[in-house]
């Protein structure tokens, strides 16, 4: 089995006391986008340089997400707003109708719809080619931090939040279709254990999901039930949601890797299928939390709190 | 057994035993009459069964003991009324001993007074009256036929009733063969009372009398003095050639059918009978003499009140007392009389309501009596003709109305008047002859001519000479003093202004002098610019007129002062100074009128502006006054930039509030916004003082771009904030803010429910649900809530609509119910799919949203009643330990909403993980619904009721009505937001 070598370190950990929450590589694999305040810091991952595309934001950034043709960069932001900014043309849409920090956003892989969550505790599904809102889902009572949409599936949507409660959304009417709850039977002792990130898997079948006791679940959410369970973080109430994603490899035959960040800045990857603790990188990211993992191919990106982005590649 | 009876137990004890075993008991039981105990046996049970007591026949299996003689099964019969309250009260045979008992104590009917042998009552003949009498009875006697005694008598053979009618005679027929004038064949149809007040056509009466028989003449009567209509009818009948009886026939059924009655037709009563003998002439004739006298009596009325009317305008008449004639104005009047008024108690408004169809013009109350004007003499005549003795008002003194007299005034100045006027005419009218009226007329037209040749010499001759002599351009030396002094004066009012702004306010600005200044300056200009187009023989008069106003110019102030103050100024100055202005203004307006009538009013103006001047004080205002050049010098200044007459200085642009920017940092373009003229950016140049010199093109370029992009950023933010706070309504929390970067980066921290009020838009509307799914297909723009209350309101109106009596409902359920009920018995299995649930058939529609109390709500999609049922709360019915081991499952796993619901002290139901759509109800301390525990098919079932009327989309809340918690720890708080919410649940 292969683990994750060092590409190079796309950015140093700052000095400064700009935090740092989102980093994410494009779909066409040429650039990695990094939030730094309100600003979006673009690192070519062939010759390594760096630009600054400013958005028009006042306050910092949560989260952004690609669009699928790698043009354009949706920012969430603290200002309640999402801004879909075009790397070459500059602002496309300013989207507005939230009333709290916009917590986290996905396109569609088709690219015309992008769905937004926010700490107003809803969701919103956006039209992208007029900038309009299509709907507002409101189906939880603690801020929205996560959403998700399968690659290659845009029917169903699936969110996490503060409540502890994961659901399962019908894009297409806005009916909750399924609710996972974290502890079915609620037998835990420390009650409600709120969600920090939701990630479905490459076919669409599988729910990752990760939540502030630092377990990681791997659901199969049309049976609702969980089949792999993993634990990342020694502690047991977490604060940040650091990241997680599925790495899948060239091979088919090879199962997808597991990789979850810590708050003690350790990167943790797993066997999916046997649920074997393939590797644990502790030598990097200097104890900050890792905020944020995205993978494309056997690349993977990883982002701490505190600036230092580092870029990985899977290797046999 | 026998042991209780020994220790004499009572008699329930005894009924009990005796019930069970029998005879035995019944014999062992003591205290009867001896003889009850040598009955018979049936007699005795009887007995007992009577007076209530329970009783086994001896068959009856419990009777028998167990080692009982078997008794023969048929029970013996049993006598019913051998009770005491009978043998002692009654003749009572006894069947037992066969005889009667009390045989000797019951008395006989037999006295002295009747007849041994009885007595019959007849009916007895022998006075006038047939009686009833008692006769004694003879039974020796034998009865007869009473018929056969009496025979009949020869006298009384021929009996005949006697006719109360006279017997009908049979009518001959009228035919052929008849001789003598035919019967009539004609009715006349005649009003039973004159009245005209409405009219009958004469066709209906044609067509009603030809339902009788066929008419060959109809004719109706006029009166030939009035032609009007006497409405007096005559109709002969025909019939068919070879009937010759037909119209007589048909007369005599018209004359029957109303020989009693009469012919009702819109109104009118008439008579109908047969026209015999020249009957309808007389009629006729007999209404043409009424009418004639009816005329005449209404002439002779007309006459008197002529007569009366004529009297009370003459001398004798009303006077109108002397403090009215000013009001009344010689206008003609109606009097209703002091004395009357009082009696009656009528006021003024009775009369104006009264009289409110006649055109009077006011109703005046007088010492004297009701005065009521008219402006016409004809409306107040009118109204004296109809009104006068019929107009009844209510009388406050009787009950009944009386009738008011008026008495007309017709003015008496007016007469004056014309009186005066006639007397001249009259004068002109004697002329004696031809000559004398040329004469007059001559003496008129040379008159008229005269006063012409005047005038024009006046306006021609005189007129431009006076200006000429007045026209101050002819006196230089006077003009040029004249103005100095006027200048002077206008220093001292501006002084006198400048004291008053000080002692009013500091409000008054330099621009109200503007105003003022330039409307006078309009006003001349418009004035000379007429006075050019106008005729040359006025020029002088105009000019001297323009020159007059010219000097007024010089003194705008003066003008603006008596225009703001003209009033209570204590300055002498002042008041000369409103003097004069009204003066001139006096003078203008004659100027516009007339012309020459101003030419004596010249020199006493001026007399008074002298005067003005020597009495002015100057002395201590010398020191603020300035001159005409540093006023004049001040007017150019534009508008905006002038000095205020106000003690504290005032910007002229509004202030900029950097502080009260929402960014602490400001951007350049919030200095371009700063910076209004040059001064301003002369003092920002001296600030921020740029490297002027040492920046190349393409710097400066770089410089630009910056500066750009400044801006915009900046106008950014104010537009994310203006959007913020629209689409939020309050501002965000700060303190939810992380510190240093994102809400992502801030990490996990538990956000209080007080705090999320402030971006959770739907929390700070109560009972406003929060769709968890909203289309925004109609909304291109963030959703509004305008948009959403607009079609809110549709729902609701289409909801209102749709509401029907729930009682309707009720009863169609409760029927479909009895249908399905009928079915299943038909079926006759008890069929799950039938079993129908009543409650659930009475259930609202209602739907869960997000809610401001807590997270979840019930909502009612359509308007409900008070005191409908709204839903069932439907959850796993619990035993109580079962309940209790749940909540603490419930409250460790952090599950903080309670849906246990407590039916009694051993039911609970809980609607945690299994239950309806009840359990998202709210609490709320002031709530609209409530809870009711109620039986349905022998369970206990909790079912929500409709506190009071529910509009649509309000949220249903009830109390929860928790117990009261002491450990404040516990306790929690409570967000219904009602007026009356106490803080907590619990």
């Amino acid at each position: 089995m292969g683990q994750l070598q060092l590409n190079c370190t796309l950015r140093p950990p700052g000095s400064g006391n700009v935090l740092f929450t989102s980093a994410k590589i494009s779909p066409d694999g040429k650039h990695v986008a990094v939030c730094e305040g309100t600003d979006i810091v673009l690192y070519d991952t062939i010759n390594m340089s760096s630009t600054v595309v400013p958005t028009l934001h006042s306050q910092p950034l949560s989260d952004m997400c690609w669009s699928p043709d790698s043009q354009c960069i949706a920012t969430a932001s603290d200002d309640f707003t999402i801004i879909i900014t075009h790397l070459v043309f500059g602002e496309l849409h300013r989207l507005v109708g939230h009333t709290a920090p916009v917590t986290s956003l996905k396109y569609t892989f088709k690219g015309n719809i992008l769905c937004s969550c926010s700490m107003d505790e809803s969701i919103k599904v956006w039209d992208i080619l007029t900038g309009t809102l299509l709907r507002t889902l409101s189906a939880h009572s603690e801020p929205v931090v996560s959403i998700d949409i399968p690659p290659f599936d845009p029917s169903i949507l699936s969110s996490g939040s503060y409540d502890g409660l994961i659901r399962i959304f019908d894009t297409a009417t806005g009916h909750c279709l399924k609710t996972l709850t974290y502890d079915k039977d609620w037998q835990s002792e420390n009650g409600v254990v709120p969600i920090s990130q939701v990630k479905f898997s490459q076919n669409g079948k599988y729910l990752l999901v990760k939540s502030l006791d630092g377990v990681l679940k791997i659901w199969d959410f049309v049976r609702g039930k969980v089949v792999r369970t993993f634990k990342s973080d020694q502690s047991n109430s977490l604060r940040y949601s650091c990241g997680i994603d599925f790495l899948y490899l060239d091979d088919e035959a090879s199962d997808p890797v597991v990789i979850s960040g810590t708050e003690t800045g350790e990167i943790i990857c797993w066997d999916s299928q046997t649920k074997q603790l393939l590797q644990c990188i502790s030598d990097k990211h200097a104890g900050s939390p890792v905020m944020d993992i995205s993978c494309l191919g056997a690349q993977m990106c990883s982002l701490s709190l505190n600036g230092e982005c580092n870029l990985w590649k899977w290797t046999e | 057994m026998s042991d209780y009876y020994g220790r004499g137990y009572d008699s329930p004890y005894q009924r009990y035993s005796r019930g069970h075993n029998g005879r035995r008991a019944g014999r062992r039981h003591g205290g009867r009459p001896p003889k009850r105990e040598s009955h018979q046996y049936g007699y005795s049970r009887r007995d007992e069964y009577l007076h209530g007591e329970t009783y086994f026949p001896p068959s009856s299996r419990m009777s028998k003991p167990v080692n009982a003689v078997v008794e023969p099964l048929r029970p013996k019969p049993q006598l019913r009324f051998n009770n005491d309250s009978f043998r002692e009260k009654y003749h009572y045979f006894d069947p037992v001993s066969e005889k009667l008992l009390h045989r000797d104590e019951m008395k006989s009917w037999a006295s002295e007074k009747l007849p041994k042998t009885g007595y019959v009552i007849v009916q007895d003949q022998s006075k006038d009256k047939t009686r009833a009498v008692m006769k004694p009875r003879c039974p020796d006697q034998k009865a007869v036929d009473p018929r056969s005694q009496s025979s009949p008598s020869p006298e009384s053979g021929v009996y005949r009733k006697r006719r109360n009618q006279l017997v009908s005679l049979p009518r001959l027929v009228y035919d052929k063969h008849s001789v003598g004038p035919p019967p009539p064949n004609e009715i006349v149809v005649y009003p039973v009372f004159r009245d005209h007040s409405s009219a009958v056509q004469d066709i209906a009466i044609k067509n009603y009398f030809s339902t009788f028989g066929e008419i060959s003449h109809f004719q109706s009567f006029n009166d030939p003095i009035s032609a009007l209509p006497l409405y007096v009818y005559v109709v002969r009948y025909t019939g068919p050639p070879g009937n010759l009886d037909a119209p007589f026939r048909a007369a005599y059924k018209a004359a029957k059918t109303f020989e009693n009655s009469h012919y009702f037709v819109s109104g009118f009563k008439f008579a109908v009978s047969i026209n015999r003998a020249n009957y309808s002439q007389k009629i006729v004739d007999g209404f043409i003499q009424d009418n004639i006298k009816q005329a005449a009596k209404i002439k002779k009325e007309v006459e008197r009140q002529n007569s009366q009317k004529q009297i009370s305008s003459g001398p004798q008449a009303k006077r109108l007392p002397r403090d009215l004639e000013r009001v009344v104005n010689g206008r003609p009047s109606l009097l209703v009389l002091k004395r009357f008024i009082s009696i009656h108690g009528l006021t003024v408004e009775d009369f104006k309501i009264k009289l409110a169809k006649y055109k009077f013009s006011r109703v005046l109350n007088h010492s004297t009596g009701i005065y009521i004007v008219f402006n016409d003499i004809s409306d107040a005549r009118a109204c004296m003709f109809v009104e006068n003795d019929v107009l009844a008002m209510p009388s406050k003194r009787r009950r009944t109305p009386v009738k008011v007299r008026f008495s007309l005034i017709e003015s008496q100045p007016s007469i004056v008047a014309t009186v005066k006027r006639d007397g001249l005419r009259d004068q002109k009218k004697t002329y004696a002859s031809e000559e004398q009226l040329l004469e007059t007329a001559a003496d008129l037209i040379i008159d008229e001519l005269g006063r012409a040749l005047d005038r024009d010499i006046k306006r021609r001759v005189i007129g431009p000479l006076v200006f000429d002599s007045l026209n101050p351009a002819n006196y230089p030396a006077i003009t040029a003093k004249k103005d100095e002094e006027e200048e002077r004066k206008s220093e001292q009012r501006r002084v006198a202004a400048e004291q008053k702004q000080d002692q009013q306010s500091k409000s008054a600005s330099f621009d109200i002098f503007n105003l003022y200044g330039a409307r006078f300056r309009k006003k001349n200009y418009i004035k000379s610019q007429i006075g050019e187009q106008s005729e040359p023989e006025y020029e002088s008069k105009l000019k001297f007129s323009s020159s007059l106003k010219d000097s007024g110019q010089e003194k705008p102030m003066a003008h603006l002062l008596n225009e703001s103050s003209r009033s209570n100024t204590p300055l002498a100055a002042e008041n000369f100074k409103s003097d004069d202005e009204q003066a001139q203004s006096a003078v203008e307006d004659d100027e516009d009128e007339e012309g020459f009538s101003d030419v004596s009013e010249l020199p006493e103006k001026k007399i008074k502006t002298g005067s003005s001047e020597a009495t002015t004080p100057e002395t201590e205002s010398n020191k603020y006054v300035l001159n005409s050049s540093r006023i004049q010098e001040l007017l150019r200044i534009p508008e905006k930039y002038r000095p205020d007459a106000s003690e504290e200085p005032k910007t002229i642009y509004p202030q900029d509030d950097f502080d009260s920017y929402e960014f602490s940092s400001v951007s350049l373009g919030d200095f371009q916004r700063a910076v209004k003229d040059e001064e301003d950016f002369e003092t920002l140049k001296n600030i921020l003082n740029p490297p002027s010199s040492a920046l190349s093109s393409n710097e400066e370029y770089i410089l630009h771009s910056l500066v750009h992009e400044v801006s915009t950023e900046a106008e950014e933010r104010h537009k994310v904030s203006k959007l913020q706070t629209s689409a939020n309504e309050v501002p965000f929390d700060e303190s939810l803010r992380s510190s240093a970067g994102s809400f992502k980066a801030g990490g996990f921290k538990k956000i209080p429910d007080k705090l999320k009020n402030c971006y959770l838009p739907h929390r700070r509307k109560l009972h406003q649900p929060l769709n968890t799914v909203y289309n925004h297909q109609d909304t291109p723009e963030a959703v509004t809530d305008v948009h959403r209350n607009e079609s809110e309101k549709l729902d609701m109106d289409a909801h209102a609509q749709e509401v029907s009596s729930s009682r309707v409902n009720r009863a169609i359920n409760r029927r479909f119910q009895q249908d399905i009920e009928a079915q299943k018995a038909m079926i006759g299995s008890e069929s799950e799919l039938l079993t129908l649930n009543q409650l659930t058939k009475r259930k609202k529609p209602v739907t869960f949203a997000r809610s401001a109390i807590h997270n979840w709500g019930l909502y009612a999609l359509e308007p409900i009643a008070a005191k409908e049922m709204i839903i069932e709360y439907v959850g796993e019915i619990l035993r109580q330990p079962v309940a209790e081991m749940r909540e603490r499952t419930y409250l460790k796993s952090g599950i903080g909403s309670s849906y246990l619901f407590r039916v009694d002290e051993s039911t609970v139901i809980d609607a945690t993980k299994k239950g309806g759509i009840a359990r998202f109800i709210n609490h709320c301390c002031d709530p609209s619904c409530t809870a009711k525990i109620i039986r349905v098919g022998g369970r206990k079932r909790i079912v929500i009721y409709a506190l009071r009327d529910i509009a649509a989309n309000e949220e249903l809340t009830y109390d929860y009505k928790f117990e009261r918690e002491t450990d404040d720890e516990e306790r929690l708080p409570c967000f219904c937001g009602a007026p009356t919410c106490k803080g907590f649940l619990n």
